[in-house]
This record gives structure tokens, C-alpha cells and sequence, in this order.
């Protein structure tokens, strides 16, 4: 594999000169990193499309549980007799948009978008460690992709087991129907699924480690390279345990083995042959995934917001050690934290007190993180972009999800919160929607990197605006529901008439999604309008620092048309007191630094250490060389 | 592009500080290594949860083990014939090698043809069988990659590729048999241990 790559970059070099590419090698089975990454945003936004109109079904059902829709048969046929949802295809529904929102979304394509577009550009790569890989990695997403949105058109339905399919419901079709082919699917799409995530995170790890350009030491790196490297390094870790777990469900569902599956009485057939097998076994497979797995939604997010608030602001970044060593403690507690998810499960309750310390010890580095994107706005020359209301939108929604995280994480509240409407409230607003903001502030902010236009502001404030609002309005009533105890995942509260007085409250709720799911169609128009008809963008056109705005516009294979540039301080210059222009891009040298550091030597000091302390106090100092000693991967 | 020639590239390639194929290599092994630690991790919670029908290993498993730290030496014999350029050496030693992965293939395969003679089957409600077939079957996948890495080494061998001037695909090759083996000696320990 490795020769078949070579060989073909190297025929690529050769003859780039003078034929173009055809248009399969150019725009279907691309190599280049940015046509994947458009590739991946691209699928997203359509898995995305489809995630949030799932939600939408299943809102109406719950804020009119009654009604009868007419178009809902139009539309989904025997899924919804008389226009009224099917309670099996309302499970389906939050099944697969737990999935798509959860695995395609936000993590195939927000980290897959912007891990491929920045890091190559961003440290200064021509490329990939290995572009052939990077291309897999899409196709699999793609197949990934393709096989679960299959599943919707099975005879019995798609997965209806919740996304955390656990076993045994998952596990047996007699239990319920989604748990036959559907079942079946979704696993098959997962496995692939896995396969690409850690071909494009080993990718991502050996760029950022391998292929940073001359002076790119790693305390030089932007804080999304920071971010999306943990990120890579975490679905390393994880993603093979939930390939694990998921293969020992396929041969428990498929192969008659008994991992998971005990003598359960199933009605009308008797006991299974199974004997004990041990459905949390699965729980503690699929959360050692699932914890770090929401981490690797949420950082690329909180890096990308670092970026653009730190360049709108027209401010140096405030603790940039601080936040990568924020990142660090985040990604190393994520691993340890697993069973909060499982306090109710029967735990000793001594465990369940070890993980829960575990898990309110990660409220520390969050906190950080909140206070340096704070202390970076404060008193900034802040540039209201949409990419820019978008990232603030991600530290208001990160600190409104993560204070109720401090109320799940306590083992005793736990067992009245869990499984209930906070929990979905907590985690829609700390991973679900800020994580999306997350996403859509890089949108905003790099599509004139990607397609060398401008997206429309006007249409882009509309968006964040009302998006911002029913962010809100959906997600924090459902914290009151929570506490009265509304239980998740039911199909229908008007059977219980302690839940009646809900009812107004779902109606709000349906209804502020109805107005949040129209302000992405201003969103679609906005992003596939301005691909063809934007207005065109200067280079460089947030005047920010980072290397991918030193390339030029158009895609050419390589990234930059001569040397790659020459990184000579870190990407947080704005502002700078004792310079003319509020910026000072990377690759700018100060005056009197060698042109040419020589490689394998210490980078130069960063300037801002010469500044006065007392203006240079927000600047990292001392802890430069502490970092530098700690990964020793300077040059 | 057009100022952009084969050998500017090449001078890029040069800053690396690893060889980044070398380097996904290992990385990959990690992800690989974190699929093992789930499944052995997972052998050891459900074994302690009782109902568990302990049975010996087959002797052949012992065989297994043995070829594999034979062909691991070998297959260090063929790099270290490589790097000296001893071609004629390079060739028997990875041709040794590769007959001694088949070997450990047959050998595991003659293991599991003891356990189905004594009904201990992959499928059915024995767990404890279940997982010795499904562990040491990863591992048995495994052996497919190395196969097709060491295919590929003797293929370029006898093309005359390797020698001590292009190491790569002799090193990764090496590498990944040497992680087989090591993973199967952990895999071939922990199931004695822990049965």
C-alpha cells in the first residue's frame, strides 16, 4: 500500500506540469487534502440535513402526540398510518439521529473537515503523512454513510435501540423489530464507520508529529492543531474498544455466542439458550468509547473557537499554555471517567464515588478553558463575523451544558437525573450544540480558505441569531422537565397524566426546533449560494496569522506554489505594541531573527518575552520551555 | 505548481522527523494493541462473573508459539541480511520467515480442530470458549496483514529493492511480524493465566 502511494505521488510530481487531473482523480477519488476535506463538510451537512429532520419528526410527535399529520404519510408511509408516527419508527428515529448527529456529524465531519483542510496548511505540510490513506478514510465514511441511511428503507426498520444500543434489546429482534436488519446495518456502518476514522486519525497524528515546516516547533502550533491532534490521539485509543465491543454484539446476534446474552424468557419462544452473558460488560466496552468519543466531538470545537476568537478579537490568545494543557487534562480524565454514564447499573458504590471525583475534576480544566476564551474577549477589538458569534455562541453554550454536568457527574443525583430530560438537555447544549456552533464558526471562518469566497453576513447574523435563541429555548426548558423526572426516549406522555402538565412546554419546545431547523435552510442557501455566486475573498481575508492564509486562493496540489514558508514565532501576534499593523502572520521574521533558522535548533525566542512584563503578563513565558523540555519535538 | 518540481518536494521530505509511513505504522499498532486490551479486558470482567467452563489449551498452541518467536527470528536474521546488503541471505531468511508464518497459521488451525473434537465450540453458551476462538481469531486476521507484508518483502527481495539503501518496506515488515509474534506470546500467556 505504502509503494502503491509512493509511486503515485511521485507520478503525480512528475507530470503535474502539464496535463490536468481527470475529473474522478480531482473531485471523486481525490488524494488532496482539501478536496477531502470539502468531501467530508460536504457529506456532512447532508447527514447533518437528515439528522435534524429526524428530530423534527419526532418533536411533532411529542408536542402533539394526537394529531394526525397528513404529510407524515405522505412522507413516511407506513411509518406513520394516518399521519400519525409509528411508536417503533418514533425509536428508530431517535436511534438514528443519535447516530448520525453523534458519529457523521460531529465527528466524521467536523473533525474530518477541518482536521484535513488545517492541519496540512496550518503546520505547513504539502500534504498528508499518507494522502492515499487520507482518501480511504472518506470512502469509508462514504460506504459508512450510505449503508445506515439503507437501513432506513428495511422492511422492519432501521436501529431502534437507542444509539447506545445496548444488549440485550439491541440483541434480540423478538425484543423489538429495529433489532433485526436494522441492527445488522447499523453495525456493519459503524465498523466502517471505525475503519475510517482511524486511518484519517492516524493520519492526523503523523502530519502534526512528522511534517510541521521549518521553525513549526509544536509551542508554535495554532491551538486547533492542538486540539484536533488530542482528538486524533483519542480516537485512537477508543475507537478499537467499541470496534471490540461491537464485534462481540455481531457474534452474540449473529453467531449464537453468549458475551452479552443470558437465558432470557422471551415471549412465546421460551428461554434463549444463552447462559450468562453480561449486558454490562457492553455498557463499560461502549462508554470506555463513548466518553472520550464526546471529547472528540467537543474539542476540535473548542479549538476552532479558540482561533477565531483569539483572531476577531484582534488579541493574542490569553494562556496559551494553559489551554493546551487544559486540552491535555481533558483528554487524559476523558479515559477515566466511563462510569458515570453507569452510576444506576448496580457499581460499587465506592467505584461510582472514584469515577465521579474523576469526572468532577474535568469541571477544572473546562473552567480554564472558559476563562481564557473570556479573558482573550476582554477589552479585544472584537470583529462581530458570524464565525465570530458563532464561537462566543460555543462558550455560552459550553458554560450553560457544563454546569448542569456538575449535577449529573454526583453519583446520587444521578440516580434521580438519569434517564431523564436533563440528561438530554445537558448533553444537546454542552456537546450537541456547541459542538455544532463549534463547527459552524470554522465554516464561516475558513470558507473563503476553502472556496475563495465570502459566505453573506447579513444571512449569516439571521442564522446565528435565531439558531442561537432556539439552541436555548429547545434545550433548557427540557432541564425543568428533567428534575420533575420526565423520562427520555418515550413515545407519549398523554398516557401518563403526571406528565400532562408538560404539554405546553412541548409545544414550546417543538416549536422553537420548527423556527431552529428553518434558520439552517437560510444556512444551506447561504453556504451552496456563496460556493458559486459569493463574493470573492482577498487572501487573507480576517487579516489573522496562521500559515493557510499565506497560500494561495486556488486549489493547487502542494499547497503553496514555491518553498513552503518559514514559521518564525507563534500565531497569536495581534495587537502587537511596538509593530504598525495589529498582525504579524508566522511567517513574517522580526527584524534581526537569522532568515534561515537551522533546523534542529531551539526556536528563537518568541519576541513577546522582550515586551515589558507588565504588558506582556497574558503572554506565555516561562512555561515555553517547560512545554518545549516536555515534548521535546522542537527543531 | 509549475515552480514546484520532484526534487523541491524532496528537500521537504527530508524535514521530516520520522518517516510518516513508518510512523502510521505504529500508530496503527497502537489502535491494534487498544483492540486487544478491550477484548482481554473484557475476558477478565466476564471471568470473574462466574459461569465459566475453564478448559486446557491444546499443545499446539504451544507449537504456535514457539514458530512464532522462530520466524521473529528470522525475520530480524533477514533485516539485519538487508542492512549488510547480503541479498542472497535477505532472500532465505524472509522466505524462512514466510514459511513459518504458514507454519503458525496450520499449527493454530490444528489447535482449533483439538478444541472442536473435544466440543468446545466458537458458537453456543460456553463464553469461555467463545472468547479463546474470538481473541486468538484477531489475532489470526493479523496474521493475514503480515502475510501480505512479507509477501511483499520477498516479492521486492527478489526484484533485487531491498537492500541497505531502501529499508523501508523491509523495516515495516519487520516491525509488524515483530508485533504479531509479540502479540501473540501476551494473547498465548494471558489465556493460560487467566483460564
Amino acid at each position: 500500500m505504502a509503494n502503491a502511494t509512493h509511486s503515485a505521488e511521485l507520478h503525480h510530481d512528475a507530470h503535474d506540469h502539464h496535463h490536468e487531473e481527470s475529473f474522478i482523480r480531482k473531485y471523486v477519488f481525490s488524494m488532496d487534502h482539501k478536496m477531502i476535506s470539502k468531501q467530508f463538510l460536504i457529506t456532512g451537512i447532508i447527514m447533518g440535513v437528515i439528522g435534524m429532520v429526524m428530530s423534527l419528526l419526532f418533536r411533532l410527535q411529542l408536542a402533539w402526540p394526537d394529531e394526525h399529520f397528513g404529510f407524515l404519510h405522505t412522507l413516511l408511509g407506513k411509518w406513520a398510518p394516518d399521519g400519525k408516527l409509528d411508536p417503533n419508527f418514533y425509536l428508530s428515529l431517535i436511534t438514528i439521529h443519535g447516530t448520525i448527529m453523534v458519529f457523521y456529524v460531529l465527528t466524521a465531519g467536523l473533525s474530518g473537515t477541518f482536521s484535513n483542510l488545517l492541519i496540512p496548511l496550518q503546520v505547513g505540510a504539502r500534504d498528508m503523512a499518507s494522502p492515499f490513506m487520507n482518501m480511504l478514510s472518506y470512502w469509508f465514511f462514504f460506504c459508512s454513510s450510505v449503508v445506515l441511511l439503507a437501513s432506513l428503507f428495511l422492511e422492519t426498520g432501521p436501529a431502534s435501540g437507542g444509539w447506545t444500543i445496548y444488549p440485550p434489546l439491541s440483541a434480540l429482534p423478538e425484543a423489538i423489530p429495529g433489532s433485526g436488519a436494522g441492527m445488522t446495518l447499523w453495525l456493519v456502518a459503524i465498523i466502517l464507520f471505525i475503519a475510517s476514522s482511524l486511518l484519517g486519525g492516524i493520519n492526523y497524528i503523523s502530519t502534526i508529529l512528522n511534517m510541521r515546516t521549518k521553525g513549526m516547533s509544536m509551542n508554535r502550533m495554532p491551538l486547533t492543531i492542538w486540539a484536533f491532534f488530542f482528538t486524533a490521539v483519542l480516537g485512537l485509543l477508543a475507537f478499537p474498544v467499541l470496534l471490540g465491543g461491537g464485534l462481540l454484539l455481531i457474534f452474540d446476534r449473529s453467531f449464537g455466542t453468549s458475551f452479552y446474552l443470558s437465558d432470557i424468557w422471551v415471549n412465546g419462544a421460551g428461554a434463549l439458550n444463552n447462559t450468562g452473558g453480561s449486558p454490562i460488560l457492553f455498557q463499560h466496552l461502549f462508554w470506555f468509547l463513548g466518553h472520550p468519543e464526546v471529547y472528540i466531538i467537543l474539542m476540535p470545537a473548542l479549538g476552532i473557537t479558540s482561533e477565531v476568537i483569539a483572531t476577531n478579537a484582534r488579541k493574542p490568545i490569553f494562556g496559551y499554555t494553559a489551554m493546551i494543557i487544559s486540552l491535555l487534562g481533558i483528554a487524559f480524565l476523558s479515559f477515566l471517567v466511563w462510569g458515570h454514564h453507569m452510576f444506576i447499573t448496580g457499581m460499587n458504590p465506592f467505584l461510582g464515588e472514584i469515577f465521579m471525583v474523576i469526572t468532577l475534576i474535568i469541571a477544572v480544566p473546562s473552567a480554564v478553558k472558559t476563562f481564557n476564551y473570556l479573558a482573550t474577549l476582554w477589552k479585544g477589538n472584537i470583529q462581530f463575523t458570524p464565525g465570530m458569534l458563532f464561537a462566543i455562541g460555543l462558550v455560552s453554550l459550553f458554560i450553560s451544558g457544563g454546569l448542569t454536568g456538575i449535577f449529573l457527574g454526583n453519583a446520587t443525583l444521578d440516580i434521580n437525573l438519569h434517564d431523564t430530560y436533563f440528561v438530554v438537555a445537558h448533553f444537546h447544549l454542552v456537546m450537541g450544540s456547541a459542538a455544532i456552533f463549534g463547527m459552524l464558526a470554522g465554516i464561516y471562518h475558513w470558507f473563503p480558505r476553502m472556496y475563495g469566497r465570502y459566505m453573506n453576513n447579513t444571512l449569516g447574523y439571521i442564522h446565528f441569531w435565531l439558531t442561537f435563541a432556539s439552541a436555548y429555548l429547545v434545550f433548557f426548558p427540557m432541564h425543568f422537565m428533567g428534575i420533575a423526572g420526565v423520562p427520555r426516549r418515550y413515545y407519549q406522555f398523554t398516557v401518563l397524566p403526571e406528565f400532562g402538565v408538560w404539554m405546553d412546554v412541548n409545544v414550546l419546545i417543538t416549536i422553537a426546533a420548527i423556527v431552529g431547523g428553518l434558520a439552517q435552510v437560510l444556512f444551506l442557501w447561504n453556504f451552496f449560494h456563496s460556493i458559486f455566486r459569493g463574493k470573492k475573498s482577498p487572501q487573507n481575508p480576517w487579516r489573522s496569522n496562521t500559515l493557510e492564509w499565506t497560500a494561495p486562493v486556488e486549489r493547487i496540489h502542494g499547497n503553496w506554489p514555491g518553498e513552503i514558508p518559514t514559521v518564525y514565532r507563534w500565531p497569536y501576534d495581534y495587537s502587537r505594541p511596538d509593530s504598525e499593523e495589529d498582525f504579524i502572520p508566522q511567517n513574517v521574521p522580526d527584524e534581526g531573527q537569522t532568515v534561515e533558522p537551522a533546523p534542529k535548533k531551539a526556536p528563537a525566542k518568541p519576541k513577546h518575552e522582550e515586551v515589558p512584563a507588565s504588558e506582556g503578563e497574558d503572554g506565555p513565558t516561562v512555561s515555553f520551555a517547560a512545554l518545549r523540555k516536555l515534548f521535546g519535538f522542537a527543531r | 505548481m509549475s515552480m514546484m518540481s520532484a526534487a523541491q518536494t524532496r528537500t521537504d521530505e527530508k524535514n521530516y522527523i520520522f518517516d510518516p509511513k513508518k510512523f502510521n505504522l505504529w500508530l496503527a499498532i497502537i489502535g491494534s494493541a487498544m483492540l486487544f486490551a478491550a477484548l482481554t479486558s473484557a475476558y477478565i470482567v466476564r471471568r470473574a462473573e462466574g459461569n465459566w467452563n475453564a478448559f486446557l489449551i491444546p499443545q499446539q498452541f504451544i507449537y504456535s508459539t514457539v514458530i512464532v518467536i522462530l520466524s521473529s527470528i528470522t525475520m530480524q536474521w533477514a533485516y539485519f541480511a538487508a542492512k549488510r546488503d547480503e541479498i542472497i541471505q535477505l532472500k532465505v531468511a524472509l522466505f524462512s520467515t514466510l514459511i513459518l508464518g504458514v507454519g503458525f497459521g496450520i499449527s493454530q488451525f490444528m489447535g482449533y480442530k483439538v478444541l472442536v473434537d473435544n466440543n468446545l465450540f466458537f458458537s453456543g453458551d460456553d463464553v469461555a470458549s467463545s472468547f479463546f476462538y474470538a481473541i486468538t481469531g484477531f489475532h489470526f486476521l493479523h496474521l493475514f496483514g503480515g502475510w501480505i507484508a512479507l509477501i511483499r518483502a520477498t516479492h521486492k527481495a527478489f526484484k533485487l529493492e531491498i537492500h541497505k539503501k531502501s529499508m523501508r518496506t523491509i523495516t515495516m515488515a519487520a516491525t509488524y511480524w515483530h508485533f504479531m509474534g509479540l502479540l501473540w506470546i501476551y494473547l498465548y500467556l494471558f489465556l493460560f493465566l487467566n483460564r
